[in-house]
């Protein structure tokens, strides 16, 4: 049986946080969310590697925006999640659930 | 109007990102990402500069750049399967070399000649044969796309070494070790690599 591929920690969190901010959602924004939103030190390069693994495995697509002063005269470039990427994102949290829920760490009982 | 100077040096919104920094990230992000990478890291140190978040936001950017050349220049190098066999044929070339300069200390070896003949004879063999099953390692670990054409080229690289040495040093050309010597060259490579794919396979497992 051909074993279906699953999303990696860092994958589960990039993807979740372009669900959160919506369909523009671009490179600076998802970084300073990861870091708001898990406290870790995060580096830009790791959102990246994955940002381009995630289109690769066509979890998200990408168009280039517009270059504004700020970034130096340099364009944006929006991802945005598509079908199969909502649908990795809630086999994951489902089977993650569905290993806690039941534990003593009480998930799903509050 | 007076702007104060920030921790990192420069104006509070007139800052310039470190200009050795950003060429060489953009020398090592796929052309696809460059744009939007460095846009990117410009965009969050001026946004950093401007409400002081972190100590510096110019070292905050360096370190940025530290970490993302080594992730950044690996995947380029992975996108690209010349590149890739390149620098797998090289490594595996370069561990086979380092490997057979280790055997040749005598500290290593010493112990070796100590051993009754039958075993010596053995243990030499698997000796002469190892510097070749380094380098298969090598080559597996690294030659994800095309791992034959790179097994090919280190073991050209491997079998024509000796004779390019000896063309350098005396401007004479010797024909090399004969048609066994390249089987088991490449026999001992297909061998390293072949070990690196069924370890992989298990760990995926």
């Amino acid at each position: 049986m051909r074993k279906r591929s699953s999303l990696g920690e860092f994958e589960l969190l990039v993807l979740a946080t372009i669900v959160r901010l919506g369909d523009r959602a671009y490179g600076a924004e998802i970084f300073r969310e990861l870091e708001e939103q898990t406290g870790r030190d995060i580096a830009m390069g790791a959102v990246y590697t994955t940002l381009y693994r995630l289109e690769e495995k066509g979890l998200l697509s990408s168009e280039v925006g517009e270059a504004t002063p700020v970034r130096g005269g340099r364009a944006r470039r929006y991802f945005s999640i598509e079908g199969a990427g909502v649908e990795a994102v809630r086999r994951s949290v489902q089977a993650l659930g569905a290993l806690i829920g039941d534990t003593h760490l009480g998930w799903g009982t509050t | 109007m007076t702007r104060r100077m920030p921790k990192g040096g420069g104006r509070v919104g007139d800052v310039s990102p470190p200009s050795i920094s950003t060429r060489l990230l953009e020398l090592v992000l796929p052309p696809s990402l460059r744009d939007a990478f460095v846009g990117d890291l410009i965009e969050e140190l001026r946004r950093r500069q401007a409400s002081e978040v972190g100590s510096s936001p110019t070292r905050w950017y360096r370190r940025q750049v530290l970490r993302s050349i080594g992730p950044m220049a690996w995947r380029r190098l992975n996108a690209s399967a010349v590149a890739q066999t390149a620098l797998s044929t090289g490594a595996g070339f370069a561990a086979g070399w380092a490997w057979l300069w280790l055997l040749n200390q005598p500290l290593i070896l010493g112990p070796v000649f100590r051993l009754p003949g039958s075993s010596l004879a053995i243990v030499l063999v698997l000796l002469e044969a190892s510097p070749y099953l380094i380098a298969g390692l090598a080559v597996g670990l690294l030659a994800t796309a095309k791992p034959l054409l790179a097994v090919l080229a280190t073991g050209a690289l491997v079998w024509a070494w000796p004779l390019l040495r000896a063309w350098w040093s005396t401007g004479e050309l010797h024909a090399p070790g004969g048609l066994w010597s390249a089987v088991m060259i490449l026999a001992c490579l297909l061998l390293g690599v072949w070990i690196i794919q069924l370890v992989r396979r298990r760990l995926s497992a």
